[in-house]
């Protein structure tokens, strides 16, 4: 702040030619990120040495370290030529930092862009020439597809509006429930839906033992109660007090509040939320079926594993124009209900 | 209105006006919920799911569920301590398909954002990519890794990356090029006016607006990359959905526990990270404070303050004005 004061300095010339300068930041704090700058590169230098898998065409190794010290050096160099706060420089170069472990630790490389192109080929080709027939030849798994994607959805988003209830301050009987609600909440958010597909294929059994549909409609619903349960409970707590309190004044119950002040407040965004789950769900309904969770994604399997590219490419166009049907439905049940 | 009536009463006649409002009718509201209710128990029927099933459920449930406990508190002896090193390798190496997908995502959706932003660009530009982005954005990422990445790439981490990657830029352009139609067009006349280029005008006028809005939608997009990675893991693209889907093959519940043990604590360590940097970010947004409709971004999972703040000033960063001197 003392810098600020003291280095802003004014142009010497007629008042209107005044302009604002920048104050520079502090020399410690760029020595500072100098140091840490150097810390990175030993750390590239090094780090690179155990990682021999990274390749970039004829330079191999030295590239890659170079690429990341010079970009680390340039941020160093544009922060203090522009003045900037020595905060931003460090958060750029831990991006940098980030980038280069996460880089290192998956071999990224892209000569398999030029080098390789030609393997994608045949998928290519058969992407490009779909089986038409085959949408049509599989009809009953988009119905079942279609059919567990409304059922999650239904019954993940009224338990979802539930735990909603439960987790957001406003309407949670005591604060304790809901931050138990919360933290509940975000450990069901935070498994993936295909690992609670093999989940529940496991404990059920999958196609194979018959129990796909119910299993994959499991799983869907456990995916929606998460999200439906984030959106909605911050809607809640955005919701407008009033009508809350005049519940609370009239003598109303905790349900009968929720009822009759919350819950008409939220119920246009609880309905865009459900739209869009159901959209989600289609969608993970595919990668469900690639667990054994049922459904058109199955199918999906079944082909990948004959390498029949065309009928892949059929289904897929068939779910991305199911897909955009559904975006555009909503966005119009949207539009009416706001 | 509780003392007009009074007043009034004398000197005009009571007509409709003055009784209490009719409730209004609700056919429609029944009718549609009556069909709900048949499409409903319809879909049920459709999914052809066997119920007598879940008769066997709660028990499954029970001792799967007691297994997979026993396998995260059992006394972690060497052998233990690797399971739980291999699953948080997988982890991690998730974290990084995440991340290089985010990246690579983030570099292609900064123009593609201003490009779909019909504030920004001529109308036939405007239109194709945003035809193409909505295209990307409904294809799911495991058509991107089947059809062109895993030929490419091979089954490995880089794959899922990539596919990765492009279906990110879909969501994140949509987002960006929204952050960009909603900026304060003052800054923007001005700069107009003082004659600078369309160049001119993005960099000194409509970036510094919404930077912290994008790099929040960036990282948002990060911690829905890192569930996604999951799903690719399965068909071979590294990461902790490949180390599941052995896991689960193999029935090992011990494994599987510690496994499951792992994904959510370093995914509620991940986002936690990155919502207290994007809260950090943007500045003066309360936390949870306007909750727009995030509703119409098809993305995975929006909220929190990254989609939900177009109403709100993105505030300026602690240590950048505002304004760019020069």
């Amino acid at each position: 702040m003392s810098t600020r004061v003291e280095e802003r300095r004014t142009t010497r010339g007629e008042p209107g030619s005044q302009r604002p300068v920048r104050p520079r930041p502090s020399v410690g704090s760029y020595l500072a990120l100098l140091a840490v700058a150097g810390v990175l590169l030993v750390l590239f230098v090094r780090t690179t040495t155990s990682t021999l898998s990274l390749s970039f065409g004829l330079f191999s190794v030295p590239l890659t370290v170079s690429i990341a010290g010079v970009l680390v050096v340039a941020v160093l160099a544009l922060g203090w030529r522009l003045r900037t706060g020595p905060l931003l420089v460090l958060g750029v170069m831990a991006v940098i930092a980030t980038c280069w472990w996460a880089g290192s630790g998956i071999g990224f490389t892209l000569s398999p862009l030029w080098e390789d192109l030609h393997r994608a080929r045949p998928v290519v080709d058969g992407f490009l020439n779909p089986n038409w027939g085959f949408i049509v030849r599989v009809w009953d798994q988009w119905v079942v597809t279609i059919a567990m994607a409304v059922v999650a959805t239904t019954v993940g988003c009224l338990i979802g509006l539930l735990l909603a209830l439960g987790a957001s301050p406003v309407s949670s009987p005591t604060t304790w429930t809901s931050q138990l609600i919360k933290a509940a909440n975000s450990v069901v958010r935070s498994i993936p839906d295909i690992g609670y597909g093999l989940l529940f294929v496991a404990m059920l059994g999958g196609t194979a033992g018959g129990a796909g549909p119910m299993a994959g409609v499991l799983a869907l619903v456990m995916f929606n109660i998460g999200i439906v349960a984030k959106l909605t409970g911050e809607t809640i707590d955005s919701v407008d007090l009033g009508p809350v309190e005049a519940a609370a004044a009239s003598g109303a119950s905790l349900a009968q509040r929720n009822r009759a002040a919350v819950v008409p407040q939220i119920l246009p965004g609880f309905f865009s939320y459900t739209l869009y789950t159901f959209e989600l769900n289609i969608r993970a309904s595919v990668v469900l079926g690639i667990v054994g969770a049922g459904g058109v994604g199955q199918v999906i399997t079944v082909q990948l594993s004959h390498f029949s590219y065309s009928n892949i490419s059929a289904i897929m166009i068939a779910l991305v124009a199911v897909v955009l049907a559904v975006d555009y439905l909503s966005l119009t049940i949207r539009r009416r209900l706001t | 209105m509780t003392s007009a009536p009074q007043s009034t009463a004398r000197r005009f006649p009571e007509d409709a006006l003055d009784r209490r409002p009719v409730r209004p009718a609700r056919t429609g509201y029944t009718v549609g919920m009556i069909g709900f209710g048949i499409l409903f128990i319809a879909a049920v029927a459709a999914t052809g799911a066997d119920f007598s099933r879940l008769v066997d459920f709660p028990r499954n449930f029970v001792d799967y569920t007691s297994l997979m406990t026993q396998g995260v508190l059992q006394v972690p002896d060497a052998q233990v301590r690797g399971y739980w090193a291999a699953s948080l390798d997988a982890m991690l190496e998730s974290v990084k398909i995440a991340w290089i997908g985010t990246v690579v995502g983030a570099l292609f959706s900064l123009p593609m954002g201003f490009l779909a932003a019909r504030t920004m660009t001529p109308l036939p530009i405007y239109a194709a990519v945003r035809f193409v982005l909505s295209f990307i954005r409904a294809v799911p990422e495991i058509i991107f890794a089947i059809a062109i990445m895993l030929p490419i790439f091979g089954l490995g981490p880089m794959a899922g990356a990539l596919a990765l990657g492009i279906s990110s830029v879909g969501t994140l352009s949509k987002l960006i090029s929204e952050a960009v139609e909603s900026v304060d067009p003052g800054p923007l006349e001005s700069a107009r006016a003082s004659g600078a280029t369309r160049v001119q005008v993005v960099r000194w006028a409509v970036l510094p607006q919404v930077l912290p809005e994008i790099i929040a939608i960036w990282l948002y997009r990060f911690e829905v990359n890192i569930r996604a990675s999951a799903i690719l893991g399965v068909l071979g693209a590294g990461g902790v959905g490949s180390l599941l889907s052995t896991l689960f093959d193999a029935r090992q519940w011990e494994r599987i526990g510690i496994t499951l043990v792992v994904i959510i604590v370093v995914t509620i360590v991940v986002d936690q990270i990155s919502g207290w940097i994007r809260h950090r970010i943007i500045h003066g947004v309360p936390k949870g404070g306007s909750a727009d409709d995030p509703g119409d971004d098809p993305g995975d999972d929006p909220g929190d303050e990254a989609g939900a703040d177009p109403a709100a000033e993105p505030g300026p960063e602690a240590d950048q004005p505002t304004e760019p001197t020069r």
